[in-house]
């Protein structure tokens, strides 16, 4: 009900195309869609406060928020770990807080609101779309099209584009793979599912998610590089080199699908005095994670060959 | 050379060289023909320059953009007329749209009787589609002299109209193991049409090979009369000089068709999208571009894509959004963007003083002053401004629930095809007083 009337105040054809305006319109409102985008002024047009709060130090990994309808007006109330990594990942979840301003304004009716989180699978689907529109905020499609025409998706490029828009690893891989038409990325590390398994180069997630329609290639959780031939990801890993193929066949369920992809990674964390700074901040790099590789793949019929020029330019030239 | 003897057919390399040698040709070795006013013809009455039979052939059809330094193709208009074409369609609106010339070649004002080569192509009748046959001849027998599709019918050798079709027919061949096409012309406009005939003509024979899976070759290009009008002389002068000053192509590289996905297949998407673009244009704005263009990405290879993005291109224009044309000038690649005028994401867009307001500040959650950001019909664009304009006389703010009271009055009203239309002043204040009443009365 809730986000029908929401679908309805912005015109989209969905409760996220909806967020995606809701969040573009504020971004033009603002100025400030330039990256790295500033989320003080959106806060400062949208009336709502910001509220610190220093977390326990057993949850001192988690970033998180929470908005509160307060006697003074609305309020985010920003769990604060200390850990000086995680600001990235708070960034994401300061922009993640104005998405449910935004439909808290748009509702603007009891009934309509409560509707949002009426169920799981209601709350689900609201964090969810706050979740785009943190993206949407931090990352601005338009300005991240711009960026990848000046930056490949080798490591280097990477590095680039993570000091460009000052979001997470995760953040930006995900909106990457939204972003590039006929593409997605999937991510890699080296585990086991069970003790009988062998440890080894493992999907641990695909972005975006499985979809019947379109043509984005998608590999389930737990897939090994047998799915892939040449196995790329695997030889990336080895060589610490990124490794583009422009005729990598995807095998899944006795079907396969030709494809152009490239496996690369972000590079090692920098020394402090190579971070870059923000708003008179020195932005650190997350927390080191496990080595992981990124498969960032295209179907090759529908995206053409020229995709791989966007992946990784040297090559194309 | 007698008299009017049309020069052998030329060989030019693409559609720039064709355009201006046709062009000096016409004006140097053209006879002189007036026409009589006797017809419903847009030409009647009128002067031209004109050689019977002439033809060109264009031995790399894809340079299929004239890039001439004193007249170039207005792309997205090019476009539109691809897909006007495709979609079998006779209406002016939707041309029009585009195109506001077209409506000249109408008879009653709703259909271009005679231009409708897509139609007349793909739809002449239910279940008659010339195109697929000639695609299903070529590949059942390499060598068949049948490809051809008919744009003249009988009908037009009679009937009496502003427009009866200036193309005649198309004829496709596999000949040394390439796509050769022919178009025949009956008459053609050489300074006004012909680049936009060389540019829809070759794009359709450039699909016939894509989906035979055979190389393109050339196109002949053969008008029985190509014609230069008298108020066009000029004009059509300086083109033929500004090649003549070069004699060499600048037009930038277009990139070869794909034959996966099938070609047919990709136009029946474009066609689509381009009838969701135009109904929805007055909405297109900085806000909902990125909507607009992940629906045309996410169905279309890159090769297509770019034609839809072209077509957004105009209406983001249209609208003057100049975050919509910053977001498109992202995306729209060579050699497109090139072709495109300098200040086509641009020009003619004043900056505006102030940035209309999507989400204000409210300075108490429960009387909010204004949260105003919909979806850009028409009528919701005027009703805002109603309420700018209200906001500056009162010197009042709005509240947002009298806001969304207004706005559902209006929605209520409109008819579902009404939303195109402006809320005016003494409706708006009506309105206004009825659901302050209303308010007042608790």
């Amino acid at each position: 009900m809730g986000l029908q009337a929401f679908c309805q105040i912005y015109g989209g054809g969905s409760p996220e195309a909806a967020m995606r305006v809701a969040c573009a319109a504020l971004l033009e409102t603002c100025g400030t869609e330039k990256p790295p985008v500033p989320l003080k002024p959106l806060f400062e047009k949208l009336g709502v406060r910001i509220k610190k709060v220093r977390r326990e130090a057993k949850h001192a990994n988690q970033a998180g928020a929470v908005l509160l309808a307060a006697r003074e007006g609305l309020t985010v109330c920003l769990y604060e770990s200390g850990a000086k990594s995680n600001w990235r990942r708070q960034r994401f979840t300061l922009a993640h807080e104005i998405g449910h301003v935004i439909l808290l304004r748009a509702l603007n009716d009891s009934a309509l609101i409560e509707s949002l989180d009426s169920s799981p699978a209601a709350h689900r689907q609201l964090e969810s779309l706050c979740d785009i529109a943190a993206s949407e905020i931090l990352l601005p499609a338009r300005a991240v099209r711009n960026a990848l025409r000046k930056f490949d998706l080798t490591p280097s490029g990477l590095a680039m584009l993570y000091d460009l828009f000052l979001v997470s690893k995760e953040a930006l891989v995900r909106r990457l793979g939204a972003i590039m038409p006929h593409s997605a990325v999937v991510k890699w590390q080296i585990y086991s599912r069970s003790d009988n398994e062998k440890a080894e180069m493992r999907v641990v997630r695909s972005f975006p998610g499985y979809s019947r329609e379109g043509s984005r290639p998608w590999l389930p959780v737990g897939c090994s590089t047998r799915h892939l031939d040449p196995p790329i990801v695997q030889w990336a890993a080895s060589q610490r080199e990124p490794v583009l193929e422009d005729n990598l066949k995807i095998f899944l369920r006795g079907r396969s699908q030709e494809c152009v992809g490239l496996a690369t990674f972000f590079p090692s964390n920098r020394e402090p005095s190579r971070q870059p700074r923000f708003e008179g901040f020195e932005v650190p790099d997350e927390a080191d994670s496990r080595a992981e590789i990124l498969l960032f793949v295209a179907d090759k019929v529908m995206a053409g060959g020229a995709i791989a020029s966007d992946f990784r330019r040297e090559v194309a030239k | 050379m007698r008299d009017n003897e049309p020069p052998l057919p030329r060989n030019v390399a693409g559609a720039d060289e064709a355009y201006a040698l046709t062009l000096a040709d016409v004006l140097g070795k053209g006879q002189i023909c007036k026409q009589g006013d006797v017809s419903a013809s847009v030409g009647s009455g009128k002067e031209s320059k004109e050689i019977l039979n002439y033809a060109t052939v264009l031995e790399h059809p894809r340079e299929r953009l004239v890039f001439n330094d004193k007249r170039r193709l207005n792309l997205p208009g090019a476009v539109a007329r691809f897909v006007w074409m495709m979609a079998a369609s006779d209406r002016l609106a939707d041309i029009a749209f585009y195109e506001e010339k077209v409506k000249y070649f109408s008879d009653n004002g709703i259909a271009v009787p005679g231009s409708n080569y897509g139609q007349r192509m793909l739809s002449p009748r239910p279940g008659l589609n010339q195109l697929e046959s000639v695609i299903r001849r070529l590949r059942g027998d390499p060598s068949s002299r049948r490809a051809a599709i008919s744009i003249f019918q009988a009908e037009d050798a009679v009937r009496e109209s502003k427009d009866i079709p200036c193309t005649f027919g198309l004829f496709f061949h596999i000949r040394g193991g390439v796509l050769r096409a022919t178009t025949l012309m009956r008459s053609n406009n050489a300074f006004v049409l012909l680049p936009y005939n060389l540019f829809e003509f070759s794009l359709l024979a450039e699909i016939v090979a894509a989906e035979l899976g055979v190389p393109l070759g050339p196109l002949t290009h053969q008008a029985v009369s190509m014609h230069i009008y008298a108020s066009d002389y000029n004009n059509a002068q300086e083109v033929a000089e500004a090649w003549d000053a070069t004699k060499q192509s600048t037009t930038p590289k277009i990139p070869e068709m794909p034959n996966r996905p099938g070609p047919l297949g990709q136009v029946t998407e474009l066609v689509i999208l381009e009838a969701h673009l135009r109904h929805g244009s007055a909405g297109v704005n900085a806000r909902n571009i990125e909507e607009w263009i992940e629906r045309g990405a996410a169905k279309l290879h890159p090769y297509w894509a770019q034609l839809y993005y072209l077509l957004l291109l105009h209406v983001a224009q249209k609208n003057g959004d100049r975050g919509a044309l910053a977001s498109l000038e992202t995306l729209i690649k060579e050699p497109w963007y090139s072709y495109l005028p300098a200040g086509a994401f641009t020009a003619g867009i004043p900056v505006p003083n102030e940035v209309p307001t999507a989400i204000e500040s409210p300075q108490d959650e429960s009387q909010g002053t204004k949260i105003v950001s919909i979806y850009s019909t028409r009528k919701v664009q005027s009703l805002k401004n109603r309420v700018s304009e209200w906001e500056k006389e009162s010197k009042r703010k709005m509240s947002w629930s009298q806001f969304s009271k207004i706005q559902d009055v209006f929605m209520e009203r409109v008819a579902a095809r009404d939303l195109d239309s402006e809320v005016s002043r003494e409706e708006f204040l009506a309105v206004v007083k009825m659901t302050a009443d209303k308010e007042d009365g608790g």
